[in-house]
């Protein structure tokens, strides 16, 4: 057994945020309606094409900014991959913002010693003053990162009783950069975007116009009548239009949002808990405890308010699930949960099929029958799940081969002093577990794959 | 005063209010006097996590907030030193201290003192425990730390001064330039009734 100081290079599981980051670009890219509401926003075709909307409103403009309400989300995805792509910017960003600087003298040598040990080709930059971080990974080049590190680790460093949980989060840190995960942890930043501001753009670029369209086009309909002498039935008829119609309507289309949005979120969210978890995993290997993570979560007090706890699980799993992940560490059960959460999560995608339901249930006359609403759900579903197959497919490769590439995956971002102290190895421990948690994701991508012709032959 | 004695005063202040704190007493000390970005940097309590961090949350300090506190009440401490307030006052903490290391259950809240002569110094516990209260820190374990404050402060009153001091030079150098260096407590306490201010600095 390695001893207590040994750093363990693993990755125990996939970079499945890489994964997420190619599917989502490829999914933004080929989606029909994503790039309809692109040309639509732009140059508004679909406006001037429809008379209607010509004649109904004199802004006819707040048609086309209300497609920015479907481009934000792959609009972020879109900047989040861009992040990955220009490290140095995103470096100098944030090296301002945190107010990062490289000089260490007033870090322990030994803390700037275990550092370089574990990861000698590693920059450090520091902000001693803040108390409310404690330590991040970020990219300066392609395969240059730096650790920013920030009051609290000093403080639990000079502190021999808690100098263990300083080098917990420390590895948890370095692990970050030996998985890889420093050139596309940036995407998350977009993510605490979009949910920062999804309901101010929803309200904004979404309701408010469409809100304001239907008070113009009522107004219209009230004048014409007036010349009639029928203004009382025709106010009256609106007001029950508003309540039945309009007023559920616009219920109906918040709650699709909240529910695609969330269908939209789940998969990139799971792929940042799996970085944390996976980080996690790492600690362990080199420690040989989950006690020492454990102890080092309950150094920081956790955010009191509801909205500052649900922005900090965009970032990381909550902490019940790490120390519960953490004390089953090298369990078969934890590693299930772990290797077969990313592919099951894909499932979340389907929460947007539930909109279109509901959609189809309130027009159920639309339907000649039961039958006919059931089989335009089955379709929905396996329309989605088709989509899911190709994920799935490139899952269950790389849950089959992860133990043997494992260590050629971490050489791409390592240093050249990393790379000329460190061997390739096959990690063949718990390798059953990756082969069945392949074959089981294997089955899905042919499950998605049999509706795809299924739906075809019934077409 | 001279960088390294600013630096000495903290390290000892921190020795008996934050003893985990001491590593970084200078370079708190130090943000602190230098105001702007660097003193706000030492308040900043956002519980929002960062992609590729450990965790979200924020860490218990406690150096930065007795700072914020000496500063705030820099107006009822100055006249305090140099009056014989001082050796009176420092009595009253040790006992104090004494009485709730040798009984805590049966230990009295200096709230229970007569004005007479000892407003200054409820209005000096006042403004301490409402700067750590915003630190976070836990009534029982802020009133500890307040009596260790008070004493150290006034067993080293020339530190104390001559940190107070760097502190006002700082201000009038940033009024110069439209800036204010007061702590926003400070700044309320103004807005809110100049005299009072005043008068508790007498």
């Amino acid at each position: 057994m390695a001893s207590r100081n040994t750093i363990q290079r693993k990755s125990v599981l996939p970079p499945w945020l890489w994964l997420w980051l190619l599917f989502s670009l490829f999914l933004t890219f080929t989606n029909i309606d994503v790039r309809q509401s692109l040309i639509d926003f732009l140059t508004g075709t679909i406006v001037a094409n429809s008379a209607h909307a010509e004649n109904l409103t004199r802004f006819p403009w707040l048609y086309r900014i209300m497609n920015l309400v479907d481009l934000w989300p792959p609009m972020l995805f879109v900047l989040g991959a861009l992040t990955a792509l220009t490290p140095q910017l995103r470096a100098k960003y944030l090296e301002k913002r945190w107010r990062l600087k490289g000089d260490l003298s007033n870090l322990p040598p030994d803390l700037v010693a275990f550092v370089r040990h574990a990861a000698p080709d590693l920059q450090i930059k520091t902000n001693l003053r803040r108390s409310d971080r404690q330590a991040f990974i970020y990219p300066l080049r392609y395969r240059k990162a730096a650790i920013a590190i920030f009051r609290p680790i000093v403080l639990l460093w000079y502190n021999e009783r808690k100098r263990a949980e300083a080098k917990a989060i420390l590895l948890h840190e370095i692990a970050h950069y030996q998985h890889g995960d420093a050139l596309v942890v940036g995407e998350g930043s977009f993510l605490d975007i979009g949910l920062n501001w999804w309901l101010p753009i929803f309200l904004v670029f979404g309701l408010i116009p469409m809100i304001f369209l239907w008070a113009e086009q009522s107004i219209n309909f009230v004048q014409s009548s007036t010349g009639s002498g029928n203004l009382s039935p025709t106010l009256l008829h609106e007001l029950i239009d508003a309540l039945t119609i309009f007023l559920p309507g616009w219920l109906l289309i918040l709650i699709e949002e909240i529910l695609q949005t969330i269908s939209l979120i789940l998969l990139p969210l799971l792929a940042f808990w799996c970085i944390e978890l996976n980080a996690d995993q790492a600690v362990l290997s080199t420690l040989h405890s989950g006690e020492d993570i454990i102890r080092a979560l309950a150094q920081f007090k956790a955010p009191s308010s509801w909205q500052d706890r649900l922005f900090a699980l965009a970032t990381h799993p909550p902490r019940s699930l790490r120390r519960w992940i953490a004390r089953n560490a090298g369990k078969r059960e934890g590693i299930w949960l772990l290797l077969m959460s990313f592919p099951l999560a894909a499932f979340s995608l389907l929460l947007g099929v539930v909109p279109l339901f509901i959609v189809q249930v309130s027009q159920e006359s639309v339907f000649h029958n039961h039958t006919d609403l059931l089989q335009s759900l089955a379709v929905d579903i396996g329309s989605i799940l088709v989509n899911l197959a190709p994920l799935w497919g490139v899952t269950a490769i790389i849950l089959l081969v992860w133990p043997l590439v494992n260590s050629f995956w971490m050489r791409i971002f390592a240093g050249p002093e990393e790379i000329r102290r460190e061997s390739q190895f096959v990690d063949w421990t718990n390798y059953r577990i990756y082969y069945f948690s392949a074959c089981l994701t294997a089955l899905l991508a042919l499950w998605g794959c049999a509706l795809y012709v299924l739906v075809q032959i019934k077409l | 005063m001279s960088t390294d004695s600013l630096d000495t005063w903290a390290v000892k202040l921190a020795e008996v209010v934050a003893p985990e704190e001491v590593a970084l007493a200078a370079v708190t000390v130090q943000a602190y006097v230098a105001d702007g970005t660097n003193r706000s940097d030492l308040f900043r309590q956002s519980q929002r996590g960062t992609p590729g961090g450990f965790d979200a949350g924020v860490f218990q300090e406690i150096l930065p907030y007795v700072l914020r506190g000496l500063h705030s009440a820099a107006p009822i401490i100055v006249p305090t030193l140099s009056s014989t307030l001082s050796g009176i006052f420092l009595e009253v903490v040790k006992r104090s201290l004494k009485e709730r290391n040798e009984a805590p259950a049966n230990s009295q809240s200096m709230e229970q003192l007569p004005d007479d002569p000892y407003k200054p110094l409820k209005q000096l516990i006042a403004t301490l425990s409402r700067e750590l209260h915003k630190g976070n820190v836990a009534e029982q374990k802020a009133e500890l730390i307040i009596y260790h404050t008070i004493q150290a402060v006034l067993e080293d009153p020339e530190g104390t001064r001559q940190f107070l001091q760097r502190l006002s030079d700082k201000s009038s150098e940033l009024s110069g330039t439209g800036k204010s260096s007061k702590p926003a407590l400070m700044k309320k306490r103004f807005k809110r009734s100049p005299t009072e201010t005043h008068q508790n600095g007498k």
